[in-house]
């Protein structure tokens, strides 16, 4: 279970301002603070899929990266609460430890084969050698990657990489996942595995955090729906209360109506 | 630490440098290749260097009166035939001969205080020319010692006995090998150290703007990893690699000097060398190199975690290796004394270390000191970087934008600010300017060497600027005063020259002798000017120029950066240093200081200048006339310099230079209404 609150994280950018005044054409560059992810509390609980939905730039990937410790938020905190073991963590090493994470930002070794990869990650994660060994087969079983675990991952197709990137956030056999966008720009044969294997992963009483845009993807996959708009969680609950309370039949008119009413 | 993430962290890095080209490339086939072909090209150009020089024959003319006192006969036949080679020739017009290389010299004779005297008419300019010249300059000396012994054999007088009353014979105490390794010590350093340079170089690149360019840097930060685990053991695989081509570098350059030494040997006959004296020396060597190695390493990744492409990695890394590069000469330079100081220094000390090892000179304190001073920094280097390595906006920024003259030119967009970077370049080269060239013009133009000078300073700065496409407007603050505020600055600089006065006392006061120290270059060149061209060398071309350089483009680029009151002080700091003296750095850096502030507030350097000049105009008039000030002011002179007094001094400084800066506020408030309405 991954439990976060009052996550802030401030961003300073650039803003070119046009000053025309009636002397001069004045060129500002300032610099100004904004938060892209502003007092956000959310909890995903063991055996659940929550989606985290909404449009370029509301802060999800930001918000997935403080929560798999990636970047220190400026205020708030992250824990992972372990029913099994009944453990509080908050340290990040620990918390990283316990997580799964994969992003489109999480590119793998181009000059290694996923099976070189994985024995790399096994080993920091602490694993033995038998442990690895026999954690690789079964990874390969499940996402059938027999065909390629040899070969050097720079020549391997997208599907494939995505592949090896799953197998990567598998390794550990993590209690939670957080997949930032996992589908995105891949074939309808290769999200399908993707989404499957999420839902397997569930069933078997993980907390799975789970970024998307695509809203029917998540309509039909989530358990639970939080709606983060300019860094602000603008609504949440189960893609059918949603719908109903804003009275449409599927949940992209339920978002449109949702930034509506503020 | 966890030692064993950091051991398969290590082995992952290597592995994936290993795999990479380009690094197998620098670090093998460089060396394996390099050497024998820079050995191979030497000789080739030192054969065609003594052949040429040789073979050629000299054209040389004579004149009339040579040919009749039997001057060219003489030469004729005591020319040195085999080495060099005289082509006597006619000469119509000798002096155009020789200047179009028509002909190499001429000679003329003529009586020059009752003594025969040759008048050798050649070019120093061409290399052929000054040849001859030697040669003709050899031939005439011989030529006059034969006169003398005829002379003294005349009179009677044992010649031999008289003109060489002294001889001389050596006894060269340095064995072939000490000869050699002298030979050896200035060169192996070089070598050695721009190898690791390059070996530690790329994986440097590698394993940190490679990592953050294929994107596989967030993968390793989704790891249970901690930033020193993950920074040490990119340190480690750099190093091996770094150290693994040190040891290449070693064994091509000793099969390479081993096959010379093997053909030559046979020609040079029965030359006593051994190349087992050299083994401690090799050895020692490889142990400094590899320490080397460990800081060459630590120095690449702090540059390279900056970067956050390939690309750029090598832009910041070419003025770091220029750097290294120039220090690693200290081994081929004389005069560099391997001392406690120069062991300091790195880089330095692993060249003269080097060096003296194969000058069979061995200090075992100084050689500690050279592996110890080399583990501090590299340690220091180390926890610096892995405290940089959790800093978010290091490990992900999209590039600092330090260095604008990074850009191309058409890549970058108009109007734009000079970065830090730039500001500490264009600081460099001007502080370059001012030891270099400065000593230079003012030795040859003296007091106008200074103009120039400081002419070059705002022709850099204006060449840069345009470069970078600067926001000129802005970055130099050009803006006309309003006279209200040209009031308040000469009033703000009054109150603020005040107190710089006192403070010069006290210092001077401190460590006596200082101001006396620098004054002194600058008398000189002004004595016997008249006063006009005195105030517009050093007050007026300062003023301008000075200005530009400070409180323009200094105070300009920290301003941007900054918060004003950093950027104020540090502008004070850096024209304070400028002046390379302890005793204006507090002085004159006050002045920086209130004439930045000026600025600032006003957001006209015209300002400043006015300031500057009357800053050194004053300075200028007091030290041409040193009464003028107790004429003026006649009650200073009875002015005793007690603490009391000079406390009201200050005090009364403070008052002037407080109601300065008011009436630059008040100014601006009227302005600020004016443009309001």
């Amino acid at each position: 279970m991954i439990e976060v609150s009052n996550l802030i994280k401030t961003f300073k950018r650039d803003i070119n301002e046009k000053e025309e005044t009636a002397k001069s054409k004045k060129r500002k560059k300032t610099q100004e603070s904004f938060n892209a992810v502003n007092d956000v509390s959310i909890t995903a609980n063991d055996g659940e899929i929550l989606g985290v939905l909404g449009p370029n730039g509301a802060g999800k990937t930001t918000l997935l990266r403080m929560m798999a410790c990636l970047t220190t938020p400026d205020s708030g905190e992250v824990t992972i609460i372990d029913k099994k073991d009944d453990r509080v963590i908050t340290d990040p090493i620990e918390i990283k430890r316990n997580i799964g994470y994969l992003s489109e930002n999480t590119k793998l070794y181009q000059r290694f084969s996923p099976r070189e990869m994985l024995k790399v990650f096994g080993s920091v994660y602490g694993m033995t050698k038998e442990e690895i060994d026999e954690r690789i087969s079964l990874i390969c079983d499940v996402l059938k990657m027999d065909e390629f675990i040899d070969n050097k991952i720079g020549v391997l197709s997208t599907g494939q990489t995505q592949k090896v990137n799953i197998a990567r956030c598998l390794m550990h056999n993590p209690s939670n996942y957080i997949f930032d966008e996992p589908t995105l720009g891949l074939d309808i044969i290769t999200s399908e595995s993707i989404i499957q294997f999420m839902k397997e992963e569930r069933d078997k009483g993980k907390a799975i955090l789970y970024s998307t845009h695509y809203m029917e993807e998540a309509q039909y996959l989530c358990d639970r729906i939080v709606l983060l708009y300019q860094g602000k969680i603008i609504d949440s609950g189960t893609p059918e209360s949603l719908m109903e309370k804003y009275n449409s039949n599927n949940l992209r008119d339920t978002f449109k109506a949702c930034i509506n009413n503020i | 630490m966890n030692i064993k993430i950091i051991k398969t962290l290590y082995k992952k890095e290597l592995t994936d440098i290993f795999r990479d080209k380009k690094t197998i490339l620098m670090m093998i086939i460089v060396p394996i290749i390099l050497y024998p072909l820079l050995f191979v090209g030497s000789m080739l150009l030192m054969n065609r260097v003594a052949s040429s020089s040789t073979i050629d024959s000299f054209k040389v003319a004579f004149s009339d009166s040579c040919y009749e006192e039997g001057i060219v006969d003489y030469f004729t036949e005591n020319a040195p035939k085999k080495e060099y080679n005289f082509i006597i020739v006619e000469s119509a017009d000798p002096e155009k001969d020789v200047r179009e290389g028509n002909i190499r010299a001429y000679v003329d004779t003529d009586i020059k205080d009752g003594k025969k005297n040759f008048n050798i008419s050649f070019m120093s300019s061409d290399t052929y020319s000054s040849t001859a010249y030697q040669m003709i300059a050899d031939i005439i000396s011989m030529y006059e010692k034969e006169m003398q012994t005829k002379m003294l054999e005349e009179l009677g007088i044992d010649a031999e006995y008289y003109l060489n009353p002294v001889s001389i014979s050596t006894n060269n105490l340095a064995s072939n090998e000490e000869t050699a390794g002298s030979v050896f010590g200035s060169i192996i350093p070089f070598l050695l150290i721009s190898s690791v340079l390059m070996g530690a170089m790329y994986p440097a690149i590698d394993v940190t703007a490679g990592e953050k360019e294929r994107g596989t840097l967030e993968t390793v930060l989704t790891l249970p990893v901690k930033s020193v685990e993950l920074i040490v053991s990119k340190f480690l695989a750099t190093s091996t690699v770094a150290i693994l081509s040190a040891f290449l570098n070693v064994l091509s350059i000793g099969i390479v000097g081993g096959y010379f030494y093997a053909t030559f040997s046979t020609s040079l006959g029965n030359v006593e060398f051994s190349f087992s004296s050299y083994i401690p020396a090799i050895i020692g060597m490889l142990f400094v190199i590899s320490i080397f190695a460990l800081f060459a390493s630590a120095v690449n990744l702090l540059v390279c975690i900056f970067a956050r492409s390939f690309k750029e990695a090598q832009n910041l890394t070419s003025p770091i290796m220029i750097v290294f590069l120039m220090a690693g000469m200290a081994g081929m330079l004389p005069g560099i004394a391997f001392n406690m100081t120069s062991a300091m220094i790195p880089v330095v000390n692993v060249s003269l270390l080097i060096s003296q090892l194969f000058q069979f000179k061995f200090d075992p304190y100084l050689f500690l000191i050279v592996i110890l001073v080399n583990v501090a920094y590299t340690v220091i280097i180390t926890l610096i970087m892995s405290r940089l390595f959790s800093i978010e906006s290091v490990l992900f920024s999209d590039g600092s934008r330090n260095l604008r003259l990074l850009e191309r030119r058409g890549n970058m967009a108009a109007m734009q600010m000079p970065g830090v970077g730039d500001m500490s370049l264009v600081l460099a080269v001007i502080l370059i300017i001012l030891i270099y060239s400065g000593t230079i013009l003012v030795l040859k133009f003296g007091l106008y060497g200074v103009v120039i000078q400081q002419l070059l300073f705002v022709l850099f700065i204006a060449l840069y600027s345009w470069y970078i496409k600067a926001d000129y407007k802005k970055l130099f603050s050009i803006k006309a005063p309003r006279p209200l505020s040209v009031i308040g600055a000469v009033i703000t600089w009054l109150g603020g020259f005040i107190i710089m006065l006192i403070m010069a006392y006290v210092i001077e006061v401190f460590w006596k002798g200082t101001a006396k120290l620098q004054e002194n270059d600058v008398l000189m060149l002004i004595e016997g000017k008249p006063l006009w061209i005195i105030i517009a060398v050093v007050a007026l071309t300062p003023a301008i120029c000075e200005e530009i350089v400070f409180r323009g483009f200094v105070f300009g680029t920290l301003l941007n950066k900054f918060k004003p009151v950093t950027a104020i002080i540090w502008t004070g700091i850096l024209f304070g240093a400028y002046h390379l003296s302890a005793l204006k750095l507090l002085t004159v850096g006050f002045l920086g200081v209130i004439m930045a502030y000026v600025v600032y507030k006003t957001g006209s350097i015209f300002l400043s200048m006015i300031m500057h000049f009357c800053n050194n105009a004053i300075a200028m008039v007091v030290s041409v006339y040193p009464d003028a000030i107790f004429k003026i002011l006649p009650f200073t002179s009875n002015i005793k310099m007690t603490p009391i007094n000079m406390s009201l001094f200050v005090c009364f400084g403070i008052i002037v230079l407080v109601l300065g800066i008011f009436i630059l506020k008040f100014d601006n408030r009227m302005k600020n209404k004016g443009d309001n309405n």
